[in-house]
């Protein structure tokens, strides 16, 4: 078990009073790409918010080891400098902050935690417009503020931008592939794709199967009620897409 | 009513002014300074400023030292011009206009500013330098002119009274930057501005109060825009005890527009109002006013912004909109948006939004890896350069966005995207 990335036990979290996550455990290794998949409001978002540090939550037990550190004891952006990121399900728009200049600000913090030289202004555009031809966005992109004005497609696709020039030990995505399109979609799984690496991780949060018919996960995890109640391969996925979720609702039960 | 013996005044000067002078110094003597019961100084108190006494200077004090000029600068120190020569043919100190002023200037001087408004009243009285700028026909200029209005270095009050005349004929186009900046000495810096854009004139019109902590600004803007004229002020408040500005514009001619854009970024206990009317008087005629502001510690930011469409004004189009950050439990923003429509057929519109910093934004940066002070100044600077935004994108507009960043001790850098 030393090679795990991540290791949560008995993941016991809430909002207030309100208990959602009710006893996670789940191990992931370098290399590997996970799918948790459930119904709405199963806990699948709450889980990711609470591993990248998003404030309002309360773990009441259980514990997340990343990289051999207590993840939960760390500030978020000591997680995103440790490489872990958050694709956000819903990327927040910041009116007048330049996105270029979050990206070059966010990886320059990255890169100096990694004891990198920061890039500077130059060296910057050149690797973001090589990872902006790859999602088929133009530069006109980098000058705009942050998400302002930016469609739910184009939103989804600054999250992998971002992701792909962070380049992060683990990376996971919030439900990326919702109200996103077919050819959206595609572009998407294309990044994602090109950042699998024996030694970076993945978690693909979804409610849909559609995501994994063109990234092929090697765990898929089932989260109903706070719990993964069942995992599988990705066979476990073509099931769910085939049954939906009641069976396994009578099962857990 | 006021208590009319505690009102004082120094002389007056016995120059050319003097039959404008007599009845505004009659008027502010009977009615006194103003208190929050007249309603349009309700959130800003101006009543302790008359339990003291406001001398003028006989010789400024010691220079200040400056920020770089954003253009042709003009420095008055504690209201004595730098250099009395430094004048351009179209551009005249009114220190050398008073002995005998010229004809066009007494036409345009007391014929736009409301005497009965106390501050406008106090400065007609008392005004002892400034500028008169007549622009003539198709003259487009290009550069930037500076006043400066400086606090010397000295350890007494001083009280400063500034005027300026302002004629923009037809097609001619300027850009006017007005800069409060100076030592923290005591000082009351009054100013009332008359401008008259003729058609087509094109006026940017920048206020920039970067005053030290021991001065309070009072200034009155009044503005004639005639057909097709444009009129765009910027008006940026970062410094001062207190500052209070009040703007008139007449949209007097069909097509006649104007732009009004306000940013208050304030911290400790400085007071900010910005008290607007805009009267569309004529068919055609459009206006758009939009305030900010930012506020630390326990400053406060006052915005009223008044519009007026006359029953003629048809086809006017207005809106308005104002947004506070509030950085500060103790901080405070009034937002008194105000429409008076005599007209039918014209649009109008207004919002008004006043909250912290949204928790989801630094959590999105910090997870970013950007650290939770740099993010929360991120997010505070991007909201109050949004106003830069009514800018055309050139050095003005970068060197204006860098002296927010630098008050707001934001990431330089921010800047290298601008």
């Amino acid at each position: 078990m030393t090679d795990t990335l991540l290791s949560i036990k008995n993941l016991h979290a809430g909002v207030e009073d309100k208990p959602i996550l009710r006893g996670i455990d789940l191990d992931i290794r370098p290399g590997e790409v996970h799918a948790i998949m459930g119904p709405n409001g199963s806990g699948k978002s709450t889980l990711s918010h609470i591993l990248a540090g998003k404030p309002g939550y309360a773990v009441s037990d259980g514990s997340a080891t990343y990289r051999g550190k207590d993840l939960l004891a760390l500030e978020p952006e000591e997680r995103a400098r440790e490489g872990l990121f958050l694709a956000l399900q819903y990327p927040v728009e910041i009116p007048g902050v330049n996105n270029v200049y979050l990206l070059k600000a966010g990886l320059n913090a990255l890169r100096t935690h990694r004891g990198e030289p920061e890039l500077d202004a130059y060296e910057f555009l050149k690797l973001a417009r090589e990872k902006l031809k790859l999602l088929d966005l133009d530069d006109s992109f980098l000058n705009r503020g942050v998400n302002e004005g930016f469609s739910g497609g184009e939103k989804k696709r600054n999250e992998i931008l971002q992701m792909l020039l962070f380049e992060p030990t683990l990376a996971l995505l919030d439900e990326t592939d919702s109200g996103l399109d077919i050819d959206a979609l595609k572009i998407v799984a294309d990044g994602v794709n090109r950042l699998r690496d024996p030694q970076r991780s993945i978690v693909l949060v979804t409610h849909y199967q559609r995501l994994l018919d063109y990234i092929e996960p090697d765990r898929v995890h089932v989260l109903m009620n706070g719990r993964i109640v069942k995992s599988g391969d990705a066979e476990l996925a073509r099931t769910l897409e085939a049954r939906g979720y009641d069976w396994l609702r009578a099962e857990a039960a | 009513m006021n208590d009319t013996a505690a009102v004082k005044l120094p002389e007056a000067a016995r120059d050319g002014f003097r039959r404008l002078r007599d009845p505004a110094r009659e008027h502010f003597l009977s009615r006194g300074w103003p208190t929050r019961r007249d309603e349009a100084y309700k959130y800003t108190d101006l009543s302790a400023l008359g339990r003291r006494e406001w001398p003028s200077l006989d010789k400024p004090g010691g220079t200040a030292s400056l920020p770089d000029a954003l253009g042709t600068r003009l420095l008055w120190t504690d209201g004595f011009l730098a250099n009395e020569s430094e004048t351009l043919p179209w551009l005249r100190s009114l220190r050398t206009c008073a002995a005998q002023p010229a004809a066009e200037l007494t036409a345009l001087l007391g014929q736009l500013a409301p005497e009965d408004d106390p501050v406008v009243a106090l400065n007609t009285a008392l005004f002892d330098h400034g500028t008169w700028i007549r622009l003539e026909q198709d003259n487009r200029l290009d550069a930037p002119i500076e006043l400066t209005y400086a606090s010397g270095e000295r350890n007494g009050v001083a009280a400063t009274h500034a005027r300026l005349a302002l004629e923009i004929e037809t097609g001619a186009e300027l850009t006017l930057i007005e800069r409060y900046t100076g030592s923290d000495s005591d000082t009351l810096a009054t100013r009332v501005a008359e401008i008259a854009l003729a058609d087509g004139a094109k006026l940017l019109h920048i206020r920039l109060n970067e005053a030290g902590d021991g001065t309070r600004i009072l200034s009155h803007t009044s503005v004639r825009a005639a057909k097709n004229a444009s009129y765009r002020l910027l008006n940026l408040d970062l410094g001062a005890k207190l500052s209070r500005e009040s703007v008139h514009v007449d949209l007097a001619g069909e097509g006649a527009s104007a732009a009004l854009h306000g940013l208050a970024l304030l911290d400790g206990k400085r007071h900010a109002d910005a008290d607007i009317r805009v009267q569309h008087s004529s068919s055609h005629t459009r206006s758009d006013q939009h305030f900010r502001s930012v506020l630390d510690g326990r400053s406060r930011s006052v915005y009223t912004g008044r519009v007026v469409v006359a029953e003629h004004a048809q086809k006017s189009d207005s809106a308005q909109q104002s947004a506070n950050l509030l950085l500060s439990p103790q901080a405070e923003a009034d937002t008194r948006p105000q429409l008076e429509i005599y007209a039918d057929d014209v649009t109008c519109s207004h919002g008004a939004a006043t909250g912290a910093i949204d928790p989801d934004a630094l959590f999105y940066l910090q997870s970013r890896g950007v650290d939770a002070d740099t993010a929360r100044r991120m997010v505070a600077f991007g909201f109050a350069a949004d106003i830069l935004n009514t800018l055309e994108k050139n050095a003005l507009r970068h060197e204006l966005a860098m002296l927010i960043a630098d008050r707001m001790r934001a990431p330089r850098e921010v800047l290298e995207w601008l």
